[in-house]
């Protein structure tokens, strides 16, 4: 599993623009949000939040389809399940990679996206705490529809409508966490609820992106 | 590298691709030391029994059996895969790669060695997609060697290789059978006239 993962981040960090595509269609659609609700303003609290929640999944769903696309194509995946590593282990070395190269980068530019919405300190860090308690429900639920999807080309649609209803409890929970993080700090409910969401997601979605992937050999 | 008993069986196998029966029947039996060389058109079902031989595929009927010292086992266990891709990352070196599956493998084979054998040393620190069509597939046939599994499952592992690049494969597939490896093989070429004694398995169109 490790050496997946070695490998992997080396493949990104050889092809920086996979790491960037996300981010940059973020901030531009954090952009264009700011400029058609309130130019020149301060948005609102209550909508800033969701928008960057809403921003930040739809720019991870653009890198959910690619996640196995290159492995199925490339003969990668029947090499790996020959090799005995196990098809749990593949989709997991998938998913720290995928936090690891797709998700710290929402993290890492978020004081950007707060500065283009003028928002303070305090809730551009509560925002960050509630998708980084989010990021396992949304990686094992993303490296599902990936898996599912992998051999498809022009998949990204169909991501979407895979994943969608299943993040949708998340994106309610941690929505909910941003202003409760500001008041309870991190023993706010909605925190429990997340971590609930987050065990339930992992047990379910990375099995089953394991048994998508031995499917979609056949 | 010494191999145990082992015996991948195809017993009665169907398999089918839609309402397409491709084949019906099929039976044979892949041991130490043996060659099969699959042959026949295009559809015909030479790439269908070789992801059969895999376990990527279940059959319609019949069944397909892997063994080992006389004991079932996984297809993992004693099988390994070179399909139609070559199973290469384009912005990995030679060595990257060659080191990636040593370690995927806990292989003892020593990455100098492997080069030495593929006949691509010179080109270790190259990335992958900087090399010619042959040089992949030569550096796929080193996962097959890395692996230290005996049975070697090809599909036209000699496509669009030069005179001297086939000549090289063809000496690691008889090495390899020679030291009591088996090789399930999918290829157009008439491999008698290269030079390698092997059962031939031939597939007419359904």
């Amino acid at each position: 599993m490790g050496d997946i993962i070695i490998r992997d981040l080396k493949l990104a960090w050889r092809n920086k623009f996979s790491w960037w595509q996300g981010p940059f269609f973020f901030i531009l659609f954090i952009t264009l949000c700011v400029l058609a609700l309130n130019p020149g303003g301060t948005l609102q609290t209550e909508i800033a939040g969701p928008l960057i929640w809403i921003g930040v999944l739809f720019s991870l769903f653009l890198n959910f389809t690619s996640l196995f696309q290159t492995d199925f194509q490339d003969g990668t995946l029947e090499a790996l399940q020959l090799s005995g590593v196990g098809n749990l282990n593949i989709v997991s070395a998938k998913a720290v990679t995928f936090f690891l190269t797709s998700f710290l980068p929402f993290l890492v530019i978020l004081p950007i996206a707060g500065l283009i919405m003028s928002l303070s300190t305090g809730l551009i860090s509560a925002i960050g705490i509630s998708l980084l308690v989010s990021a396992p429900a949304l990686i094992a639920y993303g490296v599902l529809s990936g898996a599912l999807l992998g051999r498809m080309n022009s998949a990204s649609f169909l991501v979407i409508l895979v994943i969608a209803p299943l993040v949708i409890p998340v994106l309610i929970f941690g929505t909910a966490a941003i202003n409760s993080y500001m008041m309870e700090g991190l023993r706010a409910v909605e925190f429990k609820a997340l971590l609930g969401i987050n065990l339930i997601a992992l047990a379910i979605g990375l099995p089953a992106a394991a048994a998508a992937l031995k499917a979609n050999l056949e | 590298m010494t191999f145990f008993d082992y015996k991948l069986k195809f017993d009665q196998v169907a398999a089918s691709r839609g309402d397409l029966t491709l084949f019906d029947g099929l039976s044979f039996e892949l041991c130490p030391g043996q060659l099969i060389w699959l042959h026949g058109a295009n559809g015909s079902g030479k790439t269908t029994i070789l992801t059969l031989a895999t376990g990527f595929r279940v059959p319609t009927s019949g069944e397909v059996t892997w063994s080992e010292t006389d004991e079932f086992c996984a297809p993992e266990d004693i099988v390994v895969y070179q399909g139609h891709q070559d199973a290469l990352k384009s912005d990995l070196t030679v060595s990257e790669d060659l080191e990636f599956w040593i370690d995927t493998y806990n292989s003892e084979q020593k990455l100098s060695d492997i080069l030495s054998l593929v006949q691509l040393t010179e080109r270790r620190d190259l990335r992958c997609g900087q090399l010619s069509a042959g040089q992949k597939r030569r550096l796929s046939i080193a996962r097959l060697i890395i692996s230290e599994k005996p049975v070697w499952i090809m599909d036209e592992p000699m496509a669009a290789i030069d005179k001297s690049g086939q000549d090289l494969i063809l000496n690691l597939i008889t090495e390899h059978v020679r030291s009591g490896g088996a090789v399930l093989l999918a290829t157009h070429r008439l491999l008698r006239s290269l030079g390698i004694s092997a059962q031939s398995l031939s597939l007419e169109l359904s």
